[in-house]
Order: structure tokens, then sequence, then C-alpha cells
């Protein structure tokens, strides 16, 4: 269970952010109310946090970044009518 | 009447116009066929599309199509061999090629793949479609590729364009995209379960496959498998040894591997598997550790992996020569050759770990064929010690000695073997006596000290207690108990009833030989044993074979006189060998010579 997922929350959420953000799951009933209670517990433990913030956050952009394309190949301008089927 | 003058006319009329119609289509048909003639496709075509539009047919149609596409026109001849289907490799050929010109790469190549042709010519020019839809797909991935990343992917798997040059690189494209959405989308069961099919050399793959399987480990309350919970350990213990992921303050990294044993130890403990995990787990950490102290690693910035991922991204080599030219700074050479083996032999040492003995032995044999290294042979003696101690564990005492000492190099002694075979030596199950004849050979491995140590003497004591056993119940051979017993006191020289069971089934490995050597009549063989041997029963033993021999004579047990003789001659020389003043040699004499006179006078 991410806590950050639960309440909503960015790694730079502070220790009013997670007192609102938990109220506010609690209302929108997404989450079990244990659920909630763990992840606002995990999130204002101050020796946990850091560790939770290595856990729960990656930077997938790396993963999106575009590479060098394929080989080139003719363009379909230069393609020519085989006539081994006529 | 008048309705019918009507209706007549009205037939009149629609017979002339349908003749004229078909007068019209037969005019622009043989015009079509002259402009074709003179390759005026483009004007033949305008015809047809005339006679089509006032009498539509298939057959027109792809007499239309055809005349579109040798006229260049990709779009119309696409259209018309869309409408009326193609009904042979030729136009399916030409259909595929219009849309090959749109840039329609996919739709071509399943056109073309109707046509069942494998001419060369044919056949490159399907690569090269291949190829352009290659790149198409790695724009459409640049520019959608959450969108396109299931599409891509599908067109790849369709048409195999991982096989040409870029199409693996597309597909593990593909991989890390779809990683990246399985992670925003918080579906970590799913990116456990695609690790084997990841590029974990990329250290964005690596880390959210490590955070994701501490992520699920630190929620999961159900039972996690052990190939689970060694993934996480790769996984994590490679990516905090990563400078590209590893946080930079020291004490946070420290923080998060305690935090990574305490998960595994939590889950380990439920497979009842937390001795063995828990092992792995600091020999891992020690061996990054000793790693991360090198200095080319601290100088450049390495990264370090486990020996597991190494060998799954192809770095096992890597590894080996960044510990092979770092000797001196390794605490001693045991260290050193312990961290090159464990990269070296990863693949047949990881076998081993997930108890596939006979793959693993499999696998030493391929890696031995590289050739002689330091490494692997360190690492083939831990991988022969393993499997020799799962073959004892399961009672195959034969094969633990083949795989023990019957390779080269031979295994290596520990303390899990020494408990598995000193349990060998314990057992009662019928088996005893080829278990002990194995665990003699396996016992040339147990490293030699004077005074013995504790192993030296249990394993002296355990075999003078299955020897007793084993000769009290003649359930061994002689020669078996002797060398058993030769070998318990040479353990442990200090060891008293070792001492006098040996000499016990040495008396009777003796006495054995002795009645074997007169029951086949090589008396001269039994006074050889018996004058050579230091106990006085196999003295009495030999003379009492050697009377009942003289009372065979004496009641003329023999073929003739002259057979008697060389009897009698033999029994003297060999009772005389063992003891000249015995009392038998006077009474044997006087029946030679009593024979001797019987004969001349004869």
């Amino acid at each position: 269970m991410n806590p950050y997922k639960v309440l909503d929350l960015s790694a730079e959420a502070e220790a009013k952010n997670i007192i609102a953000a938990a109220a506010k799951a609690m209302r929108e009933k997404k989450y079990s109310v244990r659920e909630i209670a763990e992840a606002r517990r995990q999130l204002m433990n101050p020796k946990l946090r850091p560790l939770l913030d290595f856990i729960c956050f990656a930077d997938v952009e790396p993963l999106l970044r575009p590479a060098d394309p394929p080989a080139e190949s003719c363009s379909p301008d230069e393609l020519e009518r085989l006539d081994i089927f006529d | 009447m008048g309705h019918t003058c009507f209706f007549s006319l009205k037939g009149l009329f629609h017979k002339r116009r349908a003749a004229q119609l078909e007068a019209e289509c037969r005019r622009l048909q043989e015009a079509a066929g002259q402009a074709e003639a003179a390759d005026d496709h483009l004007r033949a075509a305008g015809l047809l599309e005339q006679v089509h539009t006032l009498r539509p047919e298939n057959a027109l149609l792809l007499r239309l199509a055809r005349c579109w596409l040798r006229a260049g026109q990709w779009q119309q001849a696409a259209d018309a061999y869309s409408e009326t289907g193609c009904s042979g490799a030729a136009d399916w050929y030409d259909a595929g090629f219009a849309l090959a010109k749109l840039d329609r790469f996919a739709v071509c190549l399943r056109c073309w793949r109707q046509t069942g042709s494998s001419h060369p010519a044919f056949l490159a020019q399907q690569k090269q479609v291949s190829l352009l839809l290659l790149q198409e797909l790695s724009r459409c991935l640049d520019e959608q590729s959450w969108a396109q990343e299931e599409q891509v992917r599908a067109l790849l798997t369709e048409f195999s364009l991982t096989e040409l040059p870029g199409g693996h690189e597309l597909l593990a494209r593909c991989d890390r995209v779809r990683l990246a959405r399985l992670w925003q989308e918080d579906r970590l069961e799913e990116i456990m379960a695609m690790a084997a099919e990841n590029d974990l050399n990329h250290p964005a793959v690596l880390e959210i496959q490590a955070k994701a399987a501490c992520q699920l480990l630190a929620g999961r309350q159900s039972a996690v498998s052990a190939a689970e919970l060694r993934q996480f350990m790769d996984c994590w213990l490679s990516a905090l040894f990563h400078p590209a992921i590893a946080p930079q303050a020291e004490a946070e990294r420290q923080a998060l591997l305690e935090f990574g044993a305490d998960l595994l130890r939590r889950h380990a403990a439920r497979l009842n598997h937390d001795e063995q995990l828990m092992r792995e787990w600091e020999e891992l950490l020690a061996l990054l550790h000793r790693l991360a102290l090198l200095p080319a690693v601290r100088e450049q910035n390495l990264p370090l992996c486990t020996p597991a991922l190494a060998l799954r991204t192809d770095q096992q080599e890597q590894f080996c020569t960044l510990i092979r030219t770092n000797q001196e700074h390794f605490a001693d050479r045991r260290a050193w050759i312990a961290a090159g083996a464990a990269y070296a032999s990863a693949s047949a040492l990881l076998l081993v770990r997930d108890n596939a003995c006979q793959d693993a032995l499999k696998e030493l044999g391929r890696l031995e064929e590289q050739g002689d290294d330091l490494f692997l042979a360190h690492g083939a003696a831990q991988v022969r010690t393993a499997c020799g101690i799962e073959a004892l564990r399961h009672r195959r005492c034969r094969e633990a000695e083949e795989i023990l000492v019957g390779g080269e190099p031979q295994a290596g002694w520990s303390a899990e073997l020494e408990k598995e075979l000193l349990a060998v030596l314990a057992q009662e199950n019928g088996h005893e006596a080829p278990c002990l004849a194995a665990s003699l050979g396996i016992l040339s491995l147990l490293p030699k000290t004077s005074p013995p140590d504790a192993a030296a003497c249990a394993f002296c004591s355990a075999l003078t207690k299955l020897v007793l056993r084993l000769h009290n119940g003649k359930q061994a051979r002689p020669q078996l108990l002797a060398a058993a017993m030769q070998q318990a006191v040479a353990l442990n020289p200090e060891d008293e009833f070792a001492r006098m069971m040996l000499e016990e089934v040495s008396i009777a490995l003796e006495l054995a030989e002795l009645h074997e050597a007169v029951d086949q009549g090589w008396l001269s063989k039994a006074a050889r044993i018996a004058a050579a041997s230091r106990y006085q029963q196999v003295a009495e033993h030999f003379f009492t074979a050697a009377q009942q021999v003289a009372v065979q004579l004496e009641q003329g047990h023999y073929p003739d006189d002259e057979a008697a003789m060389l009897i009698l001659e033999d029994l003297l020389r060999s009772v005389s060998r063992v003891d000249p003043g015995h009392q038998m040699i006077s009474s044997l004499r006087r029946a030679l010579d009593d024979l001797r006179l019987r004969q001349e006078g004869a």
C-alpha cells in the first residue's frame, strides 16, 4: 500500500496537508478507515518518511524517452512494383 | 387497351435504352482496352470507371483496380481492391503494393501474407516494408507512448519484427513504457510478474522493479514465494548499490538496507526459509560492501549488482575482471577467490540454490569447457559440494561420492557435508555397506589435523560403530570393514575402541583370505597368509586346515600315489613355512617316506 496514493499526496506534503488529506479520504471512502489511518501514521512518522519518499516515488520520464530510430530503410516512394506475379 | 399500348411503348423504350447502354459500355471497354495496350492506364481507368458507373460488376472493378495501380493512383487502387476483394496472388500483391505506397505498411504485409510467395525478390521487398513499419512504429511510440504501446507490441509480434535490426530495441522500449504505465497505475503485482522480461541494465527499470517489489512485500500479508523474495533481494540490493538510484546520504541508504532486511525476515519466517534466505542476504550484502570499497568502484562511481542480476544482464565478465584486477584490495586470497567465484559460476550456483542439482552439474560441465580459471574452479568445487550434500541427503551415497571426489576440481569440505555424512554413517536401513564404501571415499576430503579435531574424532567413532554393527551381522565384506577401520584409526589414532575393532576386523579379513585359499586348494598361499599374520588365530586355523588335508590323505582320498605324493610334499612345505618345529612335520615326513617306498616297490 502506497500511503501517498491513499491520501492523494505528493512527496512535499507537510503535516497539515496530511491531516487534511486523511479527513478528505475518510469522506471519500475510497479506502478503508484502517488503510487511511495507517497511511496517515506512516507519513507522520519522521523516521519513516525518507524511506517512504524513496520507496513510493520514481521518475518514469527516462522510460518514456524517445530512442534512436531503427535503421533507415528505403522510402515508400522507392518501392517498385514487382512483375513476378503478372 | 390504352394501358397496354403505354406499357408496350415503355417496354420498347427500355429495350432500346438497354441496347444503347450495352453499346456504350462495349465502346468504352474497347477504348479502355486500347488505352491499356498503349500503356495509358490512367485513361483506361477513367473509361472503365465510366463503365462501372453504368454497369457495376465485380470483374470490372478488379480490372479497374489493376488499371489504377498501373497508373500509380494508389488510393483509388487500394479502394477498388478493398471493395472487390482479391482473387489470386497477383491481386494480393498489387493490393498490398498500393497500401505500402500509402504508408499503410501493416495492412500491406497482411495482404502479402496471402500470396504465399517465397520468391527472393518478393521476400526482399517484404523486408523493406517491414523495416518501414518498424520505423513507423518507433515514431508512434515517440509521439504517443502510453496510447500506442500495446498496439506497437502486437504488431512487432504479428510480423516478427524483433528479428529485424532495431526490432528488439523497440520491443524493449515497449517494455519500458509498459513498466512506466504499470508503475503510475500502481499495478505492483504485474510489475513483479514481468521482472524476468525487463532489461534491468536500465537504471530506471531496476529502480521501479526494486521499489515495486519493496512496496508489495511491505503491504502483503499473505505468503510470498522464495523466488519472489530472491527477486526482491537481487533488485533491492542492486538498486541500493547503484549510484543513479541509491540515496546520496549514506545513513538513508543504510536505513533502506535495514528496512529491506526486516521485510525479508518477516516474509522468510512465514516460509520456514528464514535461516537460508537471511544467510543469502547477508552473503550478498557482504559481497557488495566488499566490492563497494574497491578504489576502482569508488573513483568511477561504478554501479554494482548481485551475481544473479549480473548473470541476467550479461555483466558477469565485467565483474570478474573488476575482481581479478583488484586482488590486493581484498582482505585475503580466500575472500578474493570467493568473490570472483560468485560471479564466474553464478549460473551453476543459482541452480544449486534452487535445488536443481542435476541442471547445476550440467551447467558446470558447460562452464568448465570455457577453460581453466581460478574463480570457475572455486565455484565448481562449491557446486560439487552442494550437489554432493544433496545426494547424501537423499542417501544416494555412490552418486554423492562420484560428485564430490570423482570430478576435477574435487569438492571442498563444509560443516553441512560433515553433518550429512555423519547422518549417513548412523543410518540403519539395510544399505549401510554401500554407503560405508562411498563414505570412505568422501572422507578423503576431510582436512587432516594433528591432533585430531572434533570432526575427525566424530567420524572415527561413527565408522567404528557402523563397522561393529556390520561385522556382527556379517553384512559386509571383510575387506571393506578392514579398510573402514584403517581409515577410522588414521582419523583418530588415540581411540582405543577403534584400535580394538581394527584388530578384530583385520583377523576376520585374514581368516577369510586363508579359508578362501584352502578352499581353492592353494595350501602354499594359505601358508603365506598364516606366516605373515601377526595373529595366533590365523596360524591355528591354518594348522586345523592342514590337519584336515592330512586326514583325507590318510583315508585314501586321492586319485593315485603320484598325486598323493605331490599333495603331501606341498603340505609339508606349507606347514614348515608357518612353523618349522610343528608336530605335524614328523608324521608328514613318515607318511611321505612310506609312500616313496611303496612306489619304489611297485
